[in-house]
């Protein structure tokens, strides 16, 4: 991007933060956005501790990057993910890695994490995602194949217990419990426990993140840290979900870092700007945050972008249709695994046009569909009982208001066999189940939101084995991406003596 | 009234400086021995605090034997803490700020003149931002 086209871009940042910073009043989401501000101003001064890797960043070198010689792997990996490894381990100070649905990028991680711990056992990486989920995964994942990498999982908020042993607190509390068994003198073992016991400020967090070979946190947590002396720099860090993050979120990171990793799909949703937020953005004069999301056209741009070619998730009739509607017939299935039916929709004649014209208390319209949530109930039933003990199903709909409808309406207490998750598209991306069912919700309107690429994708990569989709064929055929899906699937159409396996 | 001077190090030092401090001001002297029981934190981490208390003179280092120590104004200030009380007229309206018979201080002017009773015609204006005093209601046949 030339230097004009930045710095504008980054002005229209600054100006929609400062605007937005106005209008909140929540203490932690006004740190947040003080946070990105302050990264922002850091940018535009080059006071990174590595100004090389934010010019790559800005100005991605024409040159592929050389990539290293490897070794043994430690994890089973196929080719796609081997070249993204050895691009990552290269000589490039920036690497990119599009990791499509269920192609494996957290194996790619954590190999990554292996083989730098392996060429330098006081290595330091920065292991970074927009969300804590994606972070406690990845810690998960690594803790798994290492047990004598240090590892530090700040601020856990999720509780997560399978990385609750990596959080500040846990370590001090296995710290002073060796203390008291191993120190003789009491004396000391008590200046140290009053000393770390009664720190009052984030320098402990930070001591054990320059302390650790893997510090995991989100993007915006790395703001809340003076990183000052390049004693302090970590030597890569790797951000997950990258094209979920906004820009000021990815560059908080990379101020810290000696090498950046951006693992993410551009094909995927991109972050998720609320109302007041859009309103904010389009008040401002020719800004294009809406609309323009840097981290894609760097995925476009750099000659340092691996493609993870080959998806383990999906059942092969569902990874096709993946494939050919959104990677050009660029993925290929993993899993080599057929069965008949596994997308199935479901048409109805509905009883009457949805959305209602019902607003909700921010005079927003809300949008649900009454005959979908009866069909959902329908279809769990029918599934429960054909179904193997334990499969996990996900109910998903693009509209807030259709979850919390079948929240409400869903008969759970019954079920023997299924655990259901209900969700928007868009709080499930990054997550997976046997068999998901698709709430399309609307009958009449735009199918702007509905119907966009990106949500479309994440809404039907997310089953294993079974994708059902509910919606009306009369309105969805007037989408050309909604009809090519429908052209996919076996047809059942809803009656009130429906079964899941009636034609 | 009679009261005590004390200090701590100031908030410019994080929990690991503080750490390594004590347990100096407690007698252990080797930073082998200091890294070791503090295995917690890396040996960088470790010594870039053993870096900052000797670069801030609040620690020596001898580098031959690979010990530390207090440095000299630093002890000074301790010897003189433990061994002078001074009457003080307290202000009502400072009572309301002690906790535990103890008002901290913090204000750069109010520090130096405390440094300047304590050792007066010694110039430790260095000190004053790596320090925070404390005064203690209490003096001799207190304790």
């Amino acid at each position: 991007m030339n230097s004009e086209m930045w710095a504008e871009h980054m002005a229209h940042w600054k100006q929609f933060l400062i605007e937005r910073l106005s209008s909140i009043n929540d203490i932690g989401e006004r740190v947040k956005i003080e946070r990105q501000l302050k990264v922002i101003e850091q940018v535009k001064y080059a006071a990174v501790l590595n100004p090389k890797l934010l010019i790559e960043f800005i100005n991605p070198s024409d040159t592929p990057s050389i990539e290293a010689d490897c070794g043994d792997f430690f994890l089973t990996l196929n080719e796609s993910q081997q070249k993204a490894v050895k691009s990552a381990l290269g000589d490039c100070c920036l690497s990119l890695i599009q990791g499509p649905p269920g192609t494996g990028k957290t194996q790619v991680i954590a190999e990554i994490c292996l083989q730098l711990y392996r060429q330098n056992p006081n290595v330091r990486i920065l292991v970074c995602s927009e969300t804590h989920i994606a972070v406690n995964n990845l810690i998960t994942r690594i803790s798994e194949h290492n047990e004598d990498i240090r590892i530090v999982r700040i601020r856990d908020k999720e509780q997560n217990s399978e990385v609750d042993e990596y959080s500040p607190e846990s370590i001090m509390r296995t710290y002073i419990e060796w203390l008291r068994e191993n120190c003789k003198i009491d004396d000391i073992v008590d200046v140290i426990t009053n000393t770390i016991s009664n720190y009052q400020d984030i320098s402990l967090e930070k001591a054990l993140a320059l302390s650790a070979n893997i510090v995991g946190m989100t993007c915006n947590r790395v703001g809340a840290y003076a990183f000052y002396s390049s004693n302090e720099m970590f030597d890569v860090a790797i951000i997950d979900e990258a094209c979920k993050a906004t820009l000021p979120e990815i560059l908080m990171p990379l101020t810290v870092a000696k090498k950046a990793i951006l693992v993410g799909d551009p094909k995927q949703l991109p972050p998720v700007f609320c109302s007041e937020e859009i309103e904010i953005i389009r008040s401002i004069d020719n800004c294009n945050l809406l609309n323009f999301m840097y981290i894609d056209e760097l995925f476009l741009r750099s000659k340092n972008v691996t493609f993870l070619n080959k998806q383990y998730r999906m059942i092969d009739q569902i990874g096709d249709l993946i494939n050919r509607l959104f990677y050009s017939g660029k993925l290929i299935n993993g899993r080599n695994e057929e069965a008949e039916d596994s997308i199935i929709w479901i048409d109805y004649v509905p009883t009457q046009t949805w959305p209602l014209n019902e607003m909700d208390i921010e005079g927003k319209q809300k949008i649900y569909n009454l005959n979908e949530c009866e069909i959902i109930n329908k279809v769990i039933m029918n599934l429960d009982t054909e179904s193997r003990n334990g499969t996990s199903v996900a109910i998903i709909s693009p509209y807030k208001h259709q979850v919390l409808m079948s929240r409400k309406l869903l008969q759970t207490e019954s079920l023997r066999n299924l655990y259901i998750n209900i969700d928007s598209v868009d709080g499930f991306q990054g997550k997976e189940c046997d068999v998901v069912i698709f709430s399309l919700t609307r009958t009449v309107g735009s199918f702007r939101f509905l119907a966009d690429e990106r949500r479309l994708n994440v809404a039907l990569s997310r089953a294993r084995d079974k994708l059902i989709i509910i919606g009306n064929l009369d309105y969805t055929v007037r989408n050309s991406l909604l009809k090519a899906v429908s052209a996919a699937s076996k047809i059942q159409l809803y009656d009130e003596q429906f079964s899941l396996m009636a034609e | 009234m009679k009261i005590k001077f004390d200090f701590t190090l100031s908030q410019r030092f994080g929990v690991v400086e503080r750490t390594v401090f004590e347990l100096v001001l407690r007698g252990m002297t080797s930073a082998n021995q200091i890294t070791s029981i503090m295995w917690v934190f890396s040996d960088e981490v470790i010594a870039s605090a053993f870096q900052k208390l000797v670069n801030l003179q609040i620690l020596c280092a001898d580098l031959e034997t690979q010990t530390l120590a207090l440095s000299e104004p630093v002890q000074a200030l301790i010897e003189k803490c433990w061994e002078n009380s001074f009457d003080l007229e307290m202000q009502d309206n400072l009572n309301h700020l002690m906790l535990d018979d103890r008002l901290i201080i913090d204000d750069p002017k109010t520090k130096a003149v405390i440094i300047a009773q304590l050792l007066p015609g010694v110039k430790l204006g260095f000190l004053i931002n790596s320090l925070d005093f404390c005064i203690s209601v209490g003096g001799e046949g207190d304790e």
